[in-house]
């Protein structure tokens, strides 16, 4: 490995620190890297970088690497390691803070499919107010490119009465998109 | 006890079974539940992963909602309960959250809504009225509760006394007669909102919770999340196949098991719906 | 005109970092009194002082400000300087223009700008500081000792060596600490108790030292050189110089709960030693306050006692603690309604203990193999007492009147003895023959007992005086049945309860054949159903106007009347009684419902309008209330509403001398050990009366000794138990015949019911200890003792307590036996421990293969659930423990999860590189994330983050190495000695590197672990250092004190005092003056200040209104001058 100049970092490092410091309101500076959040998580078996590297290469100034990592995508945000921490980080307040970040700014994301599954999710919101579970899994379906994902499934949903094929839509729903517009507006600025 | 209800996205297609049963045995233990008009979804993790902004906004709305209506808001979805929990005490203990909150809806929102799942609702009314209300106790069932991850963590957003080892549902199921396992996976994640993303990995984590109660001697397991029990429910065969397992283990709601001991039929509790069979588990042990 | 000094340090960078200090220099020149000013790099350092003093001489300065750190630091320093060339130290002046210039701003400017006003400030001031001169104050030579852990232990030693008096106060029964509680230390790995017990006897040996154990400090008052210290010495109700320490009373405790020496690893008696080198080596009795059974209990009666006795199989002795109180356990096994039962804590955890039922075993066993012990009477005594009525009052009041050597004759109206005990309970609930059987033991006492002798028929009250009684107890029940007060039940086949009930008892034959409907809730209607099925009744109904709810009857009684078959018709009335031709025909009843509360707190009935209907009968029992026959008493005894007796509710004496009564004449109808208790109360009093103590005064003679001690807690970990169920006789022997239902116990099942008691009161007070100790040193009476000592210094060496961990649940502490703490694992290394040294899981008893050390537990954690510090000691101790592992269960396995391993100290680091490298035992950087069961051993997953990756590790033991606490009422003490304590409850020293011993309160020095997390080395080194301080203190024979105290202008007093309730330390006195105003002499009060007792607070300053009271030093003046320099610009 090509030794890493730690100086040329710095600026760099303060800025993401400081930008996560804001949006999440924890400190990774003050993570001692006990490893308690990595040997707690469930998913570690996947995840490319530890939550106790992530939270290291946050501290060194290679936020860059963190984010654009499999483990911000993976993280099921079941915040095992927030109740542990030591030092009294939010883990996965920290591991939101680099998703959205990597959203917004337009980072490759190496788990397509999870970045897809929010975005279809949300959009089935935004446009019903509430989330249409059918349609959810179509859309998925379609634009993973795997028409076919848990097909075998439907036919007992449909008989079990559990797929709704018309999705409902709120009253409030000009409110609920309101808040979805202020919500990006609000945020831009950051 | 007179509650706002929240059914939330799933309780109306993939978790009606949950639906039903809340309902039922909420009637049964005369707990009054309004639907709350108009709710909208919570935004799930989605919303959280995307921005910090609309997952206070979307739960945010319903609160309100449910402010003026005068009544605490009870979310029997974990998940749901889970957003609504956050938001609440992210507007009660910080005054930036409470005007964000306030720009995004356009109306203020101070907070003063209690939140409360449906283990903790009904856990209000006391075991004692549980075990009063049972009618065929479930003698010898021996259920693994399973609670997940949304129902105790954050410990400062649930206020749970212990969120490593929580123990109302196990209460709660032993009022109405039935015997809990202790096992180590109570609040192990089983990979959530990640079923569709990245079955694979939820296939593994479902796996490993059933293994587990299985060990801890459980013949069935327990659940008060929508996500939780389809994951080990719809994806259990797939799951154990996988690791070359091939035996089944029904997985409830623990409403459904309430339901039961309540004399409750299996139509008002949607044993029907599940995935993998219970209805040869209940028929075989008398409860229906 | 003052001639003033001014010195400006640079304190290196750290004041001339920031502050320009050339410039706060030239300013100063300008100030007014101002003759010289300098700056020094170390103004404290010999050069600086030199300086100081030779511009004194030189240049005559009378008064010298420096400006440089705070006086805290080095105002001392510099007074001394002055003093040496001459000039007053209260003339010296001081400003900080460190902590409060350089080291709060960044900003250079700003720095020097306030450093400049701070130094006119100080010249300000010092131009109107006076010469002041220390006084001096006694001192008394003696020294405390706050805790008896190694610390004080060593401390106390250490002063006591140089001939001073020392005061060694521990709260436990034992000194030694935790310490004690050690196997091996490191890293020598000697034997902890070979170091620490020899120091322990020669603290016990030592003439100068006074050893008060099992005593807490309560109220410190004084100051340095003189404090009063208020000591509570608590009741060991164990002689301690007559205690030979030889340990038959702890032989033959029944009770057992967790020993604290062991960490609850082992049990111990409640009287005991904690350990066998325990210093004094003398026993201790562990009482609770009084357990709920006992406190519910009417009669008082010891149920933890004799349950406690019963769990050892000692059954006879349990049947004579019974007897104290309630002379007849098998009656009242039988028919108690025991609120014991339901006051019983273990109800908190599963059910309550089945306690009459023991208390029934115990007597019918005892009585069967006639293995009780007879109870002599006291000498004969010559005044004749007569007791009216047999009933259990009755009874239990000659019963010990007996005992107490007092001839006793009683009179009973009926056939028989046993009043309502055998005319109103029915056979199958109480045996004749047990009955009996109670009643001659009380006969056996030489108690004479009249029968159809009718107090107002048969003879007088006034009789029994003539008759030469001294003494008269009436206790004649409420035998009397109230009518229904409804047409028709005076019609043959209608009887009130009472009369039914006695008519039974008399065995007078009686054939129900058809319906019986018994109108009433409470135990006589169920007795009178119950007796009604067995004489044949074809049907029995109970009609009862409320809900089953608020049946007054004992809800057990109800289930079995019940289970027999009786029907409970609720919420109906009975309105009248249908006759025909003379005989019953059956009952009008009307339907009730529940309307509001009444004054009995039971919703009153209101009949329903219209509801009416008929319930054919063809007898009817009104078993609807009762009272007492008092038609003798009349004008003769004062009475109450209800024909019932008037007597004073403690002494139980009538309105006429002499004569007491008690039982249901008194109260109305009641229960049966209620009526007992009646009966002992009055014994007592009489026996008071007798022997002309009279009796109103002797109230509290009568009131029952509260039992002292600590409030009890239920344990958390307390296994699900089912309680011991009665056996019973099946239904279809019950019919036609008055056997017992109920059919007792059996010794198993009353010995393992018995087990299940939690032993609220810890001691049971079976007072078998009192037996079996031959020097007789033992004393269940014996009350706490509070001493007040008088003292010149005091070491507070109060030492710590280990974390509990069970926050961390993903420790899983508690609830896997396997996952211990570190203490518990050094008492299984301990020689004379639980295991006597092997290292075993506590679930198998077995050595384990693998055992896994969590380090930091409750450490370096800013998480809500421990302590950001670092406990220091626990990277050693687990090194240690990872070493006796190895060294002690051959092959074994041990691995140590640390985040940094700490070894500062000499030989530390070698120790621990052995451990690792010669011992190999596996260390992983990582903290651990979960332990969880896995097959029989644990599973335990950390992260090893030097690798990166996540392992799983099984293990057969997990030892967590919890965090060092505060003792958990270490801020109490602290308030009461006035020192200062950090964030977490440690008391702070009053610098860290200049008074590392000293307190902020002068007098008070600071030794171990209550001043922070350390090893045994340095608490025994911090412990002499403490010593050498409070000597060099006692050996002076005066202090000085400072003259920086309050002072009061006579004239100016006004005699308002409002000073007074200010002062802190009670300083202010009050002063009488003569004076001539115009020339009339004239007195008036004014203040004085104690200069001995006032500490130079200023607080007083304040409150006087007329600003007479002013502080030496820190005169108004010189504030207002400081004030002034500061504002001007």
């Amino acid at each position: 490995m090509r030794p890493i100049d730690l100086g040329a970092l710095e600026t760099g490092r303060k800025a993401l620190l400081d930008r996560v410091r804001r949006e999440s309101g924890e400190d990774p500076a003050s993570c001692y890297q006990c490893g308690t959040c990595s040997a707690g998580c469930p998913l570690s078996f996947a995840l490319d970088y530890q939550p106790r590297q992530i939270m290291r290469l946050l501290q060194l100034g290679l936020g860059d690497e963190a984010l654009r990592s499999r483990t911000i995508w993976l993280c099921a945000s079941c915040a095992t390691c927030s109740g542990r921490c030591p030092r009294g980080i939010d883990v996965a307040r920290v591991m939101d803070s680099l998703r959205i970040f990597a959203g917004r700014d337009r980072l490759p994301v190496k788990e397509r499919t999870v970045k897809l599954f929010n975005k279809i999710f949300l959009t089935s919101v935004q446009a019903f107010g509430r989330l249409h579970e059918m349609a959810l899994a179509g859309l998925f379906n379609a634009f993973s490119l795997q028409p076919f994902k848990d097909m075998e499934h439907v036919p007992s949903l449909v008989r079990k009465g559990k797929l709704s094929p018309l999705p409902h839509r709120v009253k409030g729903i000009r409110q609920v998109r309101a808040i979805f517009r202020r919500a990006r507006r609000l945020e831009e600025v950051k | 006890m007179k509650l706002a209800y929240y059914p939330g996205c799933s309780l109306s297609s993939t978790a009606r079974e949950y639906g039903e049963s809340t309902e039922a045995v909420a009637r049964a233990l005369d707990i009054e539940l309004v639907q709350l008009p108009d709710w909208n979804c919570c935004g799930a993790t989605s919303a959280h992963s995307t921005s910090h902004a609309l997952s206070l906004g979307l739960p945010a709305r319903n609160l309100a909602i449910a402010k003026r209506a005068g009544l605490d808001l009870m979310a029997p979805c974990a998940a749901c309960y889970n957003r609504f929990a956050a938001t609440e005490h992210a507007v009660v203990n910080d005054t930036h959250t409470r005007e964000l909150v306030g720009s995004l809806l356009g109306e203020e929102y101070t907070g003063g809504v209690k939140v409360l799942n449906l283990v903790t609702a009904i856990a209000a009314c006391g075991e004692a009225a549980v075990t009063r209300r049972t009618v065929r106790p479930l003698k010898g069932i021996k259920v693994a509760c399973y609670y997940g991850c949304l129902l105790v963590r954050p410990q400062e957003v649930t206020g749970h006394p212990d969120p490593e080892y929580p123990e109302e549902m196990d209460r709660l199921l032993a009022a109405a007669g039935a015997e809990p396992v202790d096992w180590a996976y109570k609040t192990e994640c089983c990979g959530a909102s990640l079923s569709l993303s990245r079955t694979d990995i939820v296939l593994k984590l479902s796996r490993d919770i059933l293994e587990a109660a299985r060990e801890a001697g459980a013949d069935c397991i327990a659940t008060a999340c929508p996500l939780c029990q389809t994951n080990l429910d719809m994806r259990q065969p797939k799951a154990l196949k996988m690791f070359k397992l091939n035996y089944r283990l029904p997985v409830f709601f623990f409403t459904q098991l309430l339901g039961l001991g309540f004399g409750l039929g299996p139509g008002e509790l949607g044993l029907q719906r599940h995935s993998v069979d219970v209805m040869r588990f209940v028929r075989a042990r008398r409860l229906a | 005109m003052r001639r003033i000094g001014v010195f400006v340090c640079w304190c290196g960078a750290n004041i001339g970092g920031k502050v320009n200090v050339p410039a706060v220099v030239e300013a100063a020149r300008t100030f007014p009194n101002v003759v010289y000013a300098e700056d020094n790099k170390y103004t404290c350092s010999e050069p600086g002082q030199a300086a100081i003093r030779s511009k004194v001489t030189e240049l005559k300065l009378d008064r010298v400000v420096v400006a440089s750190c705070s006086p805290r630091m080095h105002e001392l320093t510099f007074q001394k300087t002055v003093e040496t060339v001459g000039v007053n130290p209260f003339l010296f002046e001081m400003a900080n223009i460190r902590e409060h210039c350089s080291w709060c701003t960044p900003d250079k400017a700003a720095a020097t700008e306030k450093a400049i006003a701070l130094v006119r400030t100080a010249v300000a001031k010092a131009v109107m500081n006076d010469p002041l001169q220390p006084f001096p104050i006694p001192v008394t030579p003696r020294a405390l000792v706050i805790g008896g852990g190694i610390a004080g232990i060593q401390a106390a030693l250490d002063v006591a060596d140089t001939g001073i008096e020392t005061v060694l106060v521990e709260r436990d029964p034992s000194i030694g600490g935790v310490m004690a509680q050690l196997d091996k230390t490191f890293p020598t790995l000697d034997c902890s108790a070979c170091i620490l017990t020899p120091k322990m006897v020669d603290l016990a040996r030592h003439p100068k030292v006074r050893l008060m154990s099992y005593a807490e400090v309560e109220e410190v008052k004084g100051f340095i050189g003189n404090f009063q210290v208020k000591v509570r010495r608590k009741a060991r109700y164990v002689d301690l110089k007559n205690c030979k320490g030889c340990g038959d009373c702890a032989a033959v405790c029944p009770v057992k709960v967790p020993s604290e020496y062991e960490a609850g690893l082992g049990p111990r008696t409640a009287i005991y030693r904690p350990f066998p080198q325990a210093v004094p080596g003398a026993f201790t009795i562990d009482k609770a306050e009084r357990p709920p059974c006992v406190r519910t209990c009417p009669a008082g009666v010891n149920a933890q006692g004799y349950v406690a006795l019963v769990s050892q199989g000692k059954f006879k002795e349990a049947l004579a603690v019974e007897k104290r109180q309630n002379p007849f356990p098998s009656i009242c096994g039988r028919v108690c309604n025991h609120p014991c039962e339901t006051e019983c804590n273990r109800g908190q955890v599963d059910v309550p203990v089945s306690i009459c039922a023991i208390k029934r075993f115990i007597a019918d066993t005892v009585y069967a193999d006639g293995s009780e012990e007879p109870v002599l009477p006291a000498s004969a005594k010559d005044e004749r007492v007569a007791v009216v009525g047999s009933g259990p009052a009755g009874l239990a009041c000659a019963h010990s009147l007996a005992l107490e050597g007092y001839p006793v004759t009683v009179f009973e109206a009926l056939p028989k003895p046993g009043g309502m005990l055998r005319y109103g309970i029915p056979e199958y609930r109480l045996p004749k023959a047990v009955l009996d059987r109670e009643i001659d033991q009380v006969r056996q006492l030489g108690v004479e007992i009249q029968t159809n002798a009718a107090l107002g028929k048969d003879f007088s009250l006034t009789d029994l005086k003539a008759r030469g009684y001294a003494a008269v107890f009436i206790a004649t029940g409420a035998h009397k049945g109230q009518s229904m007060g409804v047409p028709g039940e005076d019609a043959t086949g209608c009887v009130d309860g009472i009369t039914f009930l006695r008519d039974v008892g008399l065995g007078k034959p009686m054939d129900l054949d058809g319906r019986v409907v018994v109108v009433g809730g409470g135990n006589t209607a169920v007795d009178a159903a119950r007796s009604a099925l067995r004489l044949g009744a074809r049907d029995v109904i109970i009609l009862y106007r409320r809900t089953r709810a608020e049946m007054p009857a004992n809800s057990w009684e109800v289930d079995e009347a019940v289970h027999e078959g009786v029907k409970l018709h609720l919420l109906a009335a009975p309105v009248a009684v249908t006759v025909r031709n003379g005989r019953v025909a059956g009952l009008k009843c009307i339907r009730m419902e529940l309307g509001e509360p009444d004054a009995s707190g039971r919703r009153r009935p209101v009949p329903i309008a219209g509801s009416e209907f008929d319930l054919p009968a063809e007898y009817v029992v009104t078993a609807v209330s009762q009272s007492p026959d008092t038609g003798f008493a009349d004008g003769v005894l004062e009475l109450r509403r209800g024909g019932i007796i008037a007597a004073n509710p403690v002494t139980l004496q009538t309105s006429v001398p002499g004569v007491f009564a008690g039982g249901d004449a008194v109260k109305g109808p009641a229960t049966v050990v209620e009526a007992i208790a009646d009966g002992n109360r009055a014994a007592n009093a009489i026996g008071l009366y007798l022997r002309a103590e009279a009796p109103e005064a002797s109230a509290a003679a009568l009131a029952d000794q509260p039992q002292t001690g600590k409030p009890f807690t239920i344990p958390k970990d307390v296994a699900k138990v089912p309680r011991a169920v009665m056996p019973t006789l099946e239904l279809s022997r019950r019919r036609r015949n008055f056997t017992e239902v109920e059919l007792g116990l059996d010794a198993e099942a009353a010995m393992a019911e018995a087990a299940r008691c939690l032993n609220c009161g810890i001691c049971c007070e079976c007072r078998e200890c009192e037996r079996a100790c031959e020097p007789k040193c033992i004393d269940h009476s014996m009350q706490d003792e509070t001493e007040t000592i008088e003292v010149g210094s005091i070491i507070v060496a109060t030492g710590f307590k280990p974390m509990d961990p069970v926050a961390y649940g993903e420790y899983g502490y508690r609830r896997y036996p396997d996952v211990i703490t570190s203490l518990e694992f050094e008492r299984m290394c301990g020689a004379s421990g639980p295991t006597s040294g092997q290292i075993l899981r506590p679930s198998t008893g077995k050595p384990p293969h693998t055992v896994l050390f969590i380090q930091c537990v409750g450490s370096r954690d800013e998480g809500k659930r421990g302590h950001q510090y670092c406990s220091k000691t626990c990277c050693m101790y687990t090194a240690k423990h990872a070493e006796l592992v190895m060294d002690r269960v051959p092959g074994a396995t041990t691995y140590v999860c640390y985040m940094d391993v700490r070894t500062p100290g000499k030989g530390y680091e070698e120790f621990y590189r052995r451990t690792s490298e010669e011992y190999g035992a596996r260390y992983i950087r990582g903290r651990v994330a979960k332990v969880q069961p896995n097959g029989d051993g644990l599973r335990v997953r950390v992260e090893d983050t030097l690798a990166g990756r996540p392992l799983d590790v099984q293990v057969d033991l997990v030892v967590l190495a919890t965090a060092m606490e505060p003792q958990a009422d270490s801020m109490d003490l602290a308030r009461v000695l006035k020192v200062g304590y950090d964030a977490d409850g440690f008391f702070t020293e009053a610098h860290p590197k200049l008074r590392p011993v000293e307190t902020n309160t002068g007098g008070i020095f600071l030794a171990g672990t209550c001043q922070g997390p350390k090893d045994i080395p340095e608490t025994v080194a911090q412990a002499s250092a403490a010593a050498v301080k409070a000597v060099a203190l006692l050996s002076k024979d005066k202090l000085l004190a400072s003259p920086i105290v309050s002072y009061v202008n006579e004239t100016l007093c006004a005699g308002d005092f409002f000073c007074q309730p200010i002062c802190p330390y009670g300083a202010i006195e009050e002063k009488e003056l003569a004076e001539r105003i115009a020339g009339r002499p004239v007195t008036r009060k004014v203040a004085s200040v104690n200069t001995g007792l006032c500490q130079g607070c200023g607080a007083c300053t304040v409150a006087c209104r007329s600003g007479a009271i002013n502080l030496k030093g820190y005169t108004n003046e010189q504030l207002l001058a400081e004030v002034d320099a500061v504002c001007l610009k």
